[in-house]
């Protein structure tokens, strides 16, 4: 059977390691993609992210749950940081995850974020777009914490899902990050904990409604839960389809997906762009020419770099 | 005072150039240890002979609970065991009651302590290996087979509801009531936790299902301690002495805070609380270690929780010599340190007593070996006689101290916990976790750099390779025989008697009443023990949060 | 194309509680640069197989000190084999009796190292082992 097929057929062993090479942008991994990319389009992808220790986990875990009490198959990719001393991670989300281990429509991969050279969001959506083509309903991107990087990988989503917890000025943290702006479900967990009605009423202050189809607003829903006793979860799951379905029957997907791909575009065209014109400056060694002048105050980098794209532009 | 002081100052600098072999003594737990103490030191503390000493079986208890402690009786020889199954625990009871040692102490295998049982496919591989398996009460009439509950006295590691139920079963077909009942259950679901990693349900609702336990034996067991709060396990764990008292007084306190909460009176269960203590290798640190948890906790159940019965405020407890500090290199050399070991828990006044074999660091005790253990202790009650007077070691300068220090140490964390929330939040946000495990840490360093020595490991190897014992080999084929039982059970049993008991245990859990009765009429019924937990789980969830790893 | 990154899969089998060890070693093998999932407390043998597989590591590390070794190992061995990961290298830590170290690596286990072994040893151990596999695609 060759590759793709076993995909489709859901071998996990195949789809597991077609994931590793195009976190490392293997050519044989990406000509895969290539022939994959028309197939994809079945899954609903959500991103669920919020700060450090609310639960996210534990509430992935129950989401997943949820979906697969209404008959449909998850596919989980947990984002963890990569140590930026020595390039090594702890993924320790499968810690929380194991009740759903032994059910075959369950998928979960944790991909480290090696590192801020970029290409995390494409090696991402590239991983869902397998997901996707396996046949799984449903992919789920976690990733921890609300800064720049998280922002981005929720964009790869049809829904973002924010996740917080009562008190620790977490509400203030991720209005600062401009994570509020993308949530298109907001989560209080832990709502057992004193102060989950005020975070609720702080959250419900804030933002009330998305206007992603003109003239059609999608009323932000906030909802509690307690991830430990499932309490809330369904309802969770719920939303997120109702977010799902508010796009389909507004015939609004495609918009959605061209959102969405945007992102993917640009990384990897800028990722492409940037191989290839500093490979080209790098062996010709007009590099080191540039850089000798800019450190000897000959040039500043700003004309340098005028005159390098001058010169590119030249050339063609 | 002031002409001890002159002198002692005469006597400091005539001295002063003294050598000593090292630059700083300090007690294993860290305490700085001076040259000498003398009563300039009790008096720097502000030891007051009534107030803080006192008198035996007088407040606050620092010299023992009784008037006359081990004159009226020596403490009770308790060995832990429990391995196999359950007939073959039975066996192991019955020979360490002719060998003199009458209180029975029970331990269960991982299975059971895990509400899993040996069903369950997480149990392959480890059902009796460290413990007894109890599926069912088939499983407990075997274990007990023989044996008059109602004339012993029986220690049950284990907390909630289920193991609780199927004693008092077998106790009732043997003719016995729970009010004849004498024992302890050893069910401190937050050391479990803290210590071993052993959670079944959310830790609320481990609090919630041991003081069902607690409620119950209150109202019906007047002669059974419901519950032993234990620092022995965070100590093997290796936190130190003053950790030791000070996070387990704390849990004591959540525990009390607890049943107070469920209606109780303090004085109706504060006479039956019980404690467990760890005895290791500092010889006097144990001994201060043991007055300070007395009189700390005299204080806090008088001034704290305003108990007005005596017996509601005397620290009653079980020691246990450390497992940790047994060595495999060298074997025979176990003997001298439990020996030592038990006798400092003697001189601080224990209840009753677990002396280790010598086998402990390798494997579960042969019969040999633990007949050693039992007659350590006998040698040290009968031989030495170190239970002739009461508390022997009061009026040391150096033991008063000590005590103090130890008090003064442990009160602070007390104190830290209790602004954290109690003892349950002070675990879920892993202050004390992560405290033992610096103290764990501090510790392996010395060793390591030879600062502490471990005769047998990092010293005094010579001789390691010959002095093997023949160890107790556990045959694998009753793991077959268990979970045969089980099925064999399933048919035998009227399984919709089963149903119609779980279904009650339901009803009571989702309406959060205690869930003890109706989990005996499950119990009687002969539904297993991992039944019954599924129940506990529907309501209660079981405890996803694997670790923590938080902090790497 | 990127370097190859090893991961590794800690795994704590069975009920027995007691995760000191393997903490260490995560952490240790996280600080030599490599990526680790952590399978935290309480796992069948037939869990540890599938995350093996999902996460496409290149080591397995298994961690027991409730002496249920013997029985669970081949469980383990016998998953990877229906899957054809046979050749993911699995190593061992924890209590265990010197004789069952042969047995143990007779059932397939690269590499054993009883408690108290030092922990360069395991790192250094899973880093070979982890460079050696194949990463190519599955054919």
């Amino acid at each position: 059977m060759d590759l793709v097929e076993k995909i489709k057929a859901g071998d996990v062993r195949s789809t597991a390691r077609l994931i590793s090479m195009v976190e490392r942008r293997e050519p044989e991994a990406v000509a895969v993609i290539k022939e994959i990319y028309s197939q994809c389009g079945k899954a609903h992808i959500i991103g669920i992210t919020g700060p450090p220790g609310v639960g996210k986990s534990c509430l992935v875990s129950a989401l997943v749950g949820s979906f697969r009490k209404m008959g449909k198959s998850v596919g989980v990719l947990a984002v963890d940081p990569s140590s930026p001393f020595s390039g090594g991670a702890l993924l320790g989300d499968r810690a929380r995850m194991i009740d759903l281990t032994g059910d075959r429509d369950v998928f979960i991969r944790s991909l480290a974020s090696r590192g801020a050279h970029g290409g995390l969001s494409s090696a991402v959506n590239d991983a869902a777009d397998i997901m996707d083509v396996s046949g799984k309903d449903i992919v789920l991107i976690e990733t921890v914490g609300v800064g720049q990087g998280e922002i981005e990988i929720a964009r790869l989503a049809h829904t973002v899902i924010l996740a917080l917890m009562p008190g620790y000025g977490d509400t203030l943290q991720a209005m600062k990050a401009g994570i509020m702006e993308i949530a298109d479900i907001m989560v209080v967990n832990k709502s057992d904990k004193p102060g989950a009605d005020q975070t609720v009423a702080e959250l419900s202050s804030v933002q009330n409604y998305k206007c992603d189809v003109e003239g059609d607003h999608w009323k932000v829903p906030i909802v509690k839960t307690q991830a430990l006793s499932k309490e809330g979860v369904d309802e969770l799951a719920q939303e997120t389809v109702n977010h799902y379905d508010y796009y389909k029957q507004r015939s609004a997907i495609g918009i959605k997906n061209r959102e969405r791909r945007t992102t993917q575009f640009l990384d990897i065209l800028t990722l492409q762009i940037r191989t290839e014109f500093l490979e080209t400056l790098k062996n010709d060694h007009s590099l080191q020419k540039w850089v000798k002048m800019i450190g000897d105050l000959e040039l500043d980098p700003y004309t340098a770099s005028e005159q390098v794209v001058e010169m590119i532009r030249k050339s063609r | 005072m002031d002409e001890i002081k002159k002198a002692q100052k005469d006597w400091e600098e005539k001295n002063k150039d003294s050598r000593e072999r090292k630059e700083r003594f300090t007690t294993l737990g860290g305490i700085d240890v001076e040259r000498l103490y003398t009563p300039v030191d009790m008096e720097e503390r502000g030891i007051d002979y009534l107030n803080d000493i006192s008198f035996p079986g007088e407040y606050p208890y620092t010299r023992g609970i009784h008037p006359t402690m081990y004159r009226a009786r020596t403490w009770t020889v308790r060995q832990f065991m429990g391995f196999g199954d359950p007939s073959k625990s039975n066996e192991r009871l019955k020979y360490l009651m002719k060998s003199g040692a009458p209180g029975l102490n029970v331990a269960f295998d991982l299975p059971t302590i895990n509400g899993v049982g040996s069903d369950h496919p997480l149990s392959r591989g480890e059902i009796g290996r460290d413990g007894v398996p109890v599926n069912s009460l088939q499983d407990m009439e075997a274990l007990f087979d023989g044996i008059p509950l109602g004339e012993v006295s029986t220690s049950l590691v284990i907390a909630y509801p289920p193991i609780p139920c199927m004693y008092m079963a077998v106790a009732e077909q043997q003719g016995f009531k729970p009010a004849q009942l004498r024992g302890t259950y050893q069910n401190d679901s937050i050391c479990r936790d803290v210590a071993a990693n052993v959670r079944v349900v959310p830790r609320r609702a481990e609090l919630k299902l041991t003081t069902d336990v607690v409620e119950y034996s209150t109202k019906h067991m007047p002669l059974w301690y419901p519950i032993s709060i234990v620092g022995y396990q965070i100590r093997e764990k290796g936190c130190t002495a003053a950790q030791e008292v000070g996070f387990t007084l704390a849990d004591g306190v959540e525990f009390v805070n607890s049943f107070i909460k469920r209606g109780l009176d303090v004085d109706d269960f504060g006479p039956r609380l019980s404690f467990m203590w760890n005895a290791h290798n500092d010889f006097f640190e144990e001994i201060a270690k043991y007055r300070a948890a007395r009189r700390i906790w005299a204080r806090i159940m008088k001034e704290r929780f305003g108990a007005k019965n005596p017996r509601s405020m005397q620290l009653r407890f079980h020691t246990q010599t450390s497992g940790v500090s047994l060595t495999a290199e060298q074997p025979v050399n176990n003997v001298a340190r439990v020996a030592v070991q038990g006798l400092a828990a003697v001189l601080g006044g224990t209840q009753s007593l677990h002396t280790d074999s010598m086998d402990e660091a390798m494997a579960l005790p042969t019969e040999e070996s633990v007949r050693v253990a039992v007659r350590t202790q006998q040698i040290l009650a009968e031989e030495t006689g170190v239970a002739n007077t009461v508390d022997p070691m009061a009026g040391s300068y150096y033991v008063e101290s000590l005590t103090n220090d130890i008090e003064e140490e442990a009160l602070a964390i007390i104190k830290k916990i209790d602004d954290i929330g109690g003892a349950v939040e002070a675990v879920e946000t892993g202050y004390i976790q992560k405290k033992t495990a610096q103290a764990a840490y501090e510790y392996q360093l010395k060793v390591e750099k030879g600062e502490e020595t471990i005769v047998g490991v990092n010293n005094y190897t010579e001789g390691n390779e010959d002095m093997n014992l023949d160890l107790l080999e556990i045959d694998e084929g009753f793991e077959k025989t268990m979970l045969e039982k089980i099925e064999d059970l399933k048919t035998k049993r009227d399984n919709s008697a089963v149903e119609k008991s779980l279904d009650m245990v339901r009803e009571a859990a989702f309406k959060d009443e205690n869930l003890m009765e109706t989990t005996m009429e499950a119990v009687k019924s002969y539904a297993t023990l991992r039944e019954i937990w599924d129940v506990y789980k529907e309501r209660y969830g079981s405890f996803d949060e694997k670790t923590h790893i938080t902090g790497i | 194309m990127e370097e190859k990154t090893i991961r590794v899969l800690m795994a704590k089998i069975g009920l027995d509680g007691h995760d000191r060890g393997a903490l260490i070693i995560v952490q240790a093998l996280k600080e030599a640069g490599m990526e680790v999932i952590y399978t935290g407390l309480k796992n069948v043998p037939e869990t540890v197989a599938e995350i093996a597989l999902q996460e496409d590591v290149d080591v397995i590390g298994i961690s027991i000190l409730s002496g249920a070794h013997l029985v669970v190992v081949p469980i383990l061995m016998d998953e990877l084999k229906k899957s054809d990961a046979e050749d993911i290298p699995v190593v061992l830590g924890g209590v265990l009796h010197p004789d069952d170290i042969p047995k143990l690596k007779e059932m397939g286990i690269k590499e054993v190292f009883p408690a108290g072994s030092p922990v360069e040893n395991a790192v250094e151990c899973i880093k070979k082992l982890g460079m050696a596999g194949d990463k190519g695609m599955i054919k």
